[in-house]
């Protein structure tokens, strides 16, 4: 199978990925999750805010136990379960997702001009960084929670702005190492401009790193979302998320005698991010043989 | 052998116009000791057809020449006086982004020492090479490409057509060395600055090499600035030679004048060390000591702690430019001589006449 170029830096990679098992059981385990997500509604029996009542009844079926019915029970508010998980995927991942996008392209950017420009424009940044990252993001989103309408895009926002640091900071000590490097003083020699030296020469080669901290930084994210969801400051009901799936956890008799509801949003938070972490080393280690 | 026509600090007025003038060049470099100088009133034309070797240990500035004139110093090394003239344009005196568009790559182009690190190893060899076509002549890809393809092969390269598909992990270090000057000539620029290109090879690729760059300088008339510490590498390739101590020209000629009387005690030393087939010693000559530190230069000039014939007053001030017949020095031995008649007896007495004429 060749999906890259034959013989090129990313074709040796990908073989070298292949290779390792927890890497590739990772990347199916993503995928699947992947899958999931975009085929929840045909995987999921109900609607993810459909409510459920007690048969005959003009009450809601809360906290109802595993059944053939609900294969995981009902929640607070009588909702199964098993299809507010499936759905949940969805927020999750494209949370995750487009806040590391936003800080990838943050992080990039100000990692590429501040290595390769150095001086005035470095120092400025790099203390810009120095704020973000004493920033306490908590209260930062608390605060904001309790001003605007809590939105998915506040959460999306507030990750992405939080997190581009570490990339900016991993981008900027790669530039500084490549930038020194022979062949970008021999494309220098040839008179290239600095734009294209960036584009075409220094970005190519650090995109590894990046990648790897992109997978990392996913991670990080859904990590992120499912703590301030769960602190009620991120995805608002009543659209699920594993992080607001556990916030009924935060009851007492739930966590004590109704682990259906918990357990498996949990789990699954768990699975995901570990499948990531081994997909990120996995990459670590195929883009750097020397390791 | 061509005489060189000039002496430093004062070029004679030539015939020939040369390609590459470089006037008075002095740079510093910022260290956490201070600011030093690491090389100093460098001098020299570079005319067409021809090449000019630099010659010196590690240390001696033949790098940061090179570099300076290519305005690719490190960001603590400052041009601190001194023209570089190329086509008779001070590129000095252009701004970063003139360099950049008409400047390097198209007239001036230059060829690393490790061919193992100067080539980008994610990019196939073609797009390097296409790049500075596209760059700088704004032709086409499939032009592009054309020209590559061409170029490869008149670097030697076998089957260019596969090679120019292969990333540069594919290619040994000679066929990379071989892309390199593909790189540095596409564009066919007229003057190519050579920074030791043939010390990360091995002996056989290197000659192949030489002899590569030997035929280009024909068919391009390109002019080459070939540094280099090799001295058999200089005596094979060079028109004029200017030997660096320190950061200065201590001498400066044509190649056969230097190897046959080398008149600066440095060179005599220099030439000595060389490794020789009709000489029986077991042990190879050395000049005693070392190539002082950048930050730690002495009084007068640079070479007297190390010299076998250094008088008081080398110690006190740094030796002018003497002229020795198609020499130039800058060593206090010649002092008479260049007041006097030129290649006169005085001249015998030089070291270099002892050791090297009738050694």
């Amino acid at each position: 199978m060749t999906l890259f170029k034959k013989n090129s830096f990313y074709d040796f990679a990908y073989k070298r990925f292949k290779k390792n098992k927890l890497a590739v059981i990772g990347a199916a385990v993503t995928l699947l999750f992947v899958v999931m997500a975009i085929f929840a509604p045909l995987i999921a029996p109900y609607e993810p805010s459909e409510f459920f009542f007690v048969e005959g009844q003009n009450v809601y079926n809360k906290y109802a136990p595993p059944s053939d019915g609900h294969l995981l029970g009902t929640d607070s508010l009588g909702r199964d379960v098993f299809s507010r998980l499936i759905y949940g995927a969805r927020v999750t991942m494209m949370v995750a997702l487009l806040a590391v996008s936003i800080s990838t392209v943050i992080g990039t950017f100000i990692g590429l001009i501040t290595g390769y420009f150095g001086k005035l424009v470095d120092a400025i940044f790099m203390r810009i960084v120095d704020i973000v990252i004493s920033f306490p993001v908590l209260f930062l989103l608390i605060s904001i929670s309790t001003i605007m309408k809590p939105s998915i895009w506040i959460v999306i926002f507030a990750i992405g702005f939080v997190s581009w640091t570490s990339t900016a900071r991993l981008v900027r000590g790669e530039v500084l190492r490549v930038k020194q490097l022979d062949y970008i003083v021999a494309a220098n020699a040839c008179g290239s401009s600095s734009l294209k030296i960036i584009l075409k020469h220094i970005l190519p080669n650090i995109l590894a790193p990046i990648m790897v901290q992109i997978t990392i930084g996913t991670a990080q994210a859904i990590l992120m979302e499912a703590s301030l969801s769960f602190l009620g400051v991120g995805v608002q009901q009543p659209t699920p998320s594993w992080g607001n799936m556990l916030m009924d956890a935060q009851k007492l008799l739930v966590l004590r005698d109704m682990p259906w509801i918990w357990i498996p949003p949990g789990i699954v938070n768990l699975l995901l991010v570990l499948a990531i972490y081994f997909v990120g080393d996995g990459l670590r280690d195929a883009f750097d043989p020397k390791q | 052998m061509k005489p060189s026509n000039t002496t430093p600090g004062s070029p004679l007025p030539s015939n020939k116009k040369p390609l590459l003038q470089v006037k008075d060049l002095s740079v510093k470099f910022r260290t956490e000791e201070g600011m030093f100088f690491a090389v100093e009133h460098i001098s020299f034309d570079l005319e067409e057809q021809k090449t000019l070797a630099i010659v010196g240990e590690s240390g001696s500035g033949k790098s940061v020449t090179s570099l300076a004139i290519m305005q690719l110093l490190a960001e603590n090394g400052k041009i601190t006086s001194g023209e570089i003239f190329i086509d008779d344009e001070d590129i000095l005196k252009l701004s970063q982004r003139q360099v950049q568009h008409s400047i390097l790559g198209k007239k001036i182009s230059m060829i690393f020492q490790e061919p193992m690190t100067a080539l980008n190893p994610i990019l196939k060899v073609g797009e390097q090479i296409m790049e500075t076509i596209i760059e700088h002549q704004g032709a086409s890809r499939k032009e592009a490409y054309a020209i590559a393809l061409d170029t490869l092969k008149q670097v030697g390269i076998p089957s260019p057509e596969q090679r120019i598909k292969q990333y540069p992990h594919e290619l040994s270090g000679g066929m990379r060395q071989r892309v390199m000057i593909a790189m540095g000539l596409v564009t066919k620029p007229k003057i190519m600055i050579a920074d030791e290109p043939t010390t990360a090879l091995d002996v056989t690729i290197e000659a192949q090499i030489l002899n590569l760059l030997e035929n280009l300088k024909e068919t391009y008339k390109t002019a080459i600035l070939f540094v280099t510490h090799d001295l058999n590498v200089v005596a094979d390739i060079a028109d004029d030679v200017i030997v660096m101590y320190c950061g200065e020209i201590i001498e400066k000629g044509p190649v056969a004048d230097i190897f046959e009387t080398p008149r600066h005690p440095y060179t005599i030393g220099l030439l000595a060390t060389m490794p020789s087939l009709d000489n029986d010693n077991d042990i190879l000559p050395t000049i005693r000591g070392v190539v002082p530190n950048i930050t730690k230069r002495p009084t007068g000039c640079y070479f007297h702690p190390r010299c076998d014939h250094a008088m008081p007053q080398c110690a006190q001030r740094s030796p002018a430019v003497f002229q020795v017949g198609q020499q130039a020095v800058k060593c206090f031995l010649y002092e008479q001589d260049a007041l006097g008649v030129q290649d006169g007896p005085g001249v015998q007495d030089g070291p270099g006449a002892g050791e090297v004429n009738h050694g």
